[in-house]
């Protein structure tokens, strides 16, 4: 599903990601840990292709060229909230952008388009917000609705970006409990995430990065407090 | 008042306007890049003076150079990539300067005092003509792509990563504000274009809390204020693009103050 073979990546004065090799199957829950700056925004950011490598190959589907498939990809990004807090426009609103992808030019949203909205924020505890102006919910009430966004085109990919940082541990679980749902049917879930011990029991693969390298690429059972300690506290 | 050819006219390029333009200057808002409206109004006046001393239609050397300069504006962003304002700078500058040169070469300078401010007389049928036939096809755009140009708005990454042709949406947004601009340089002036592109949606966002409002109101607030300045332009003999601006300001302060109230 996602292949990175020999990928590098530079901002103008730093080397950001050196060598990367690795590769998700379809259907896969995909865990990347790593400390602050060790590039796992930027190794998710050339995944979905708003950075183009330096150097190597991106494959998605199995295709170097991913324009095709990218309707059935979602991304959730790092620090949601940055966007600016007065812009007007409403939860409802902001969810129904996840489904622009999929419709045609021209086309409006039906009534089944707002149905799938109402059944999205249900699920996520969210639905008493959805005609209020997204700026004006808390952080994490914030970082829900992208996630609601994120999964109401039913994805194919899912890539997200830290989506517990902010968020109650109620709705932490919620969210565990509709990737499971997503990865039941089949959905290849990419997450960069600090609260691996949470996640870890579901997790296929473990990604831990420091650096701009790939540490170790290792299953749930092999990821330890031994290891954990190891790619956050060793030099 | 009615009675006069050139009021009709008036009233009919000044209603296509105040609808499109906000439209399309809510989006220009909300990416953060209004100084573009500024921008490509040097450009539009370059043309005036283009068409002046070659004879043709200004508006159309007005839509000409415009489209010509929002084409040139996305490839110089690339080049100053995250500094879009030096772009809009030169571009401006660039505009201002062959301005200056054309139109120290033009004899009769009467005309151009109407391109700058405005005028509600000086429509012909011609104008009038071109103004439909580029209206046109500009609402039919808005319309085509107004969900996507929202997605990339509000959140370029996620669009882009999610298969929304960034680029093209970019290009087509600049396009559009540039035909807005050569079509509503007879009624509000070169000088006063840009606040008819931006004021409705800043009025309109003080009382939006989502996008379909801010549509909804700021076309509101730009057909009254138009409509209203075009007949405050009839009876008191004032350039148009002036009492229609300054109408616009009056409601912003308006409703400033109100919602001041309301806190
Ligand atoms: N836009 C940028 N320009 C230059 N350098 C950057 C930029 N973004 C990130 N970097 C650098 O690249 C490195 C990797 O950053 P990245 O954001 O990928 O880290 P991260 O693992 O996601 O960190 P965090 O846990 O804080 O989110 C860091 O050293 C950072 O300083
Ligand atoms: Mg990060």
């Amino acid at each position: 599903m996602v292949e990175l073979i020999n990928v590098s990546y530079s901002y103008e004065d730093k080397v950001a990601l050196k060598d990367i090799n690795l590769k998700i199957e379809k259907g896969e829950l995909c865990v990347i840990v790593g400390p602050n700056g060790s590039g796992k925004s930027t190794l998710v950011s050339v995944i979905c292709g708003i950075y183009k490598p330096d150097k190597g190959v991106v494959k998605l589907f199995g295709k170097e060229d991913h324009n095709h498939f990218r309707k059935k990809i979602s991304f959730v990004p790092q620090k949601v909230s940055s966007f600016n807090q007065l812009f007007p426009i409403s939860v409802k609103e902001t969810v129904l952008l996840g489904l622009v992808p999929q419709k045609g030019y021209f086309k409006g949203f039906s009534s089944q388009d707002l149905k799938k909205v109402d059944e999205i924020l249900q699920k996520l505890d969210l639905i008493e917000f959805k005609e209020k102006q997204l700026g004006k919910l808390s952080g994490g009430q914030q970082q829900r609705v992208f996630i609601a966004r994120a999964l109401i085109s039913e994805p194919e990919l899912l890539i997200l970006d830290e989506p517990t940082v902010g968020i109650d541990s109620k709705s932490e679980e919620i969210l565990y409990k509709l990737l499971l749902e997503q990865k039941a049917k089949n959905t290849t879930i990419v997450m960069v995430t600090h609260d691996i011990f949470a996640i870890k029991s579901y997790a296929d693969k473990i990604i831990c990065m420091k650096d701009g390298e790939i540490l170790t690429i290792c299953g749930a059972q092999e990821f330890s407090v031994k290891k954990y300690k190891q790619i956050y506290f060793e030099d | 008042m009615l009675k006069y050819t050139f009021m009709q006219r008036a009233f009919i390029a000044g209603i296509i306007i105040s609808i499109i333009a906000p439209l399309i200057g809510n989006y220009i808002i909300l990416k953060r890049f209004s100084q573009i409206g500024d921008t490509l109004s040097h450009s539009a006046i370059l043309g005036v003076a283009l068409g002046l001393l070659l004879g043709i239609n200004p508006l159309f050397g007005a839509l000409a150079v415009t489209i010509f300069f929002a084409l040139a504006l996305e490839r110089l962003r690339r080049c100053f990539k995250g500094f879009a304002e030096i772009s809009l700078s030169i571009i401006t500058m660039t505009s201002l300067a062959f301005s200056a040169i054309v139109f120290s070469r033009i004899k009769s300078s009467a005309s151009v005092m109407n391109y700058l401010f405005g005028s509600i007389i000086a429509i012909s049928k011609m104008d009038l003509i071109l103004i439909l036939m580029v209206a046109i096809p500009t609402l039919t755009l808005i319309l085509l792509f107004r969900k996507e140009l929202l997605y990339i708005c509000f959140d370029e990454d996620s669009a882009l990563v999610s298969g929304i042709n960034v680029k093209f949406l970019n290009l087509i947004l600049n396009v559009l504000v540039a035909l807005v601009i050569g079509i509503s340089l007879r009624i509000v002036g070169g000088f006063l274009i840009s606040a008819l592109l931006v004021m409705p949606g800043a009025v309109a966002m003080k009382i939006s809390s989502n996008f379909s409002n801010l549509q909804r109101y700021s076309i509101l607030v730009s057909l009254f204020s138009v409509v209203l300045g075009i007949i405050a332009s009839f009876y008191l003999n004032i350039s148009p693009g002036g009492s229609i601006v300054s109408i616009l300001i009056f409601i912003y302060l308006m409703v400033e103050v109100l919602k001041g109230r309301v806190r």
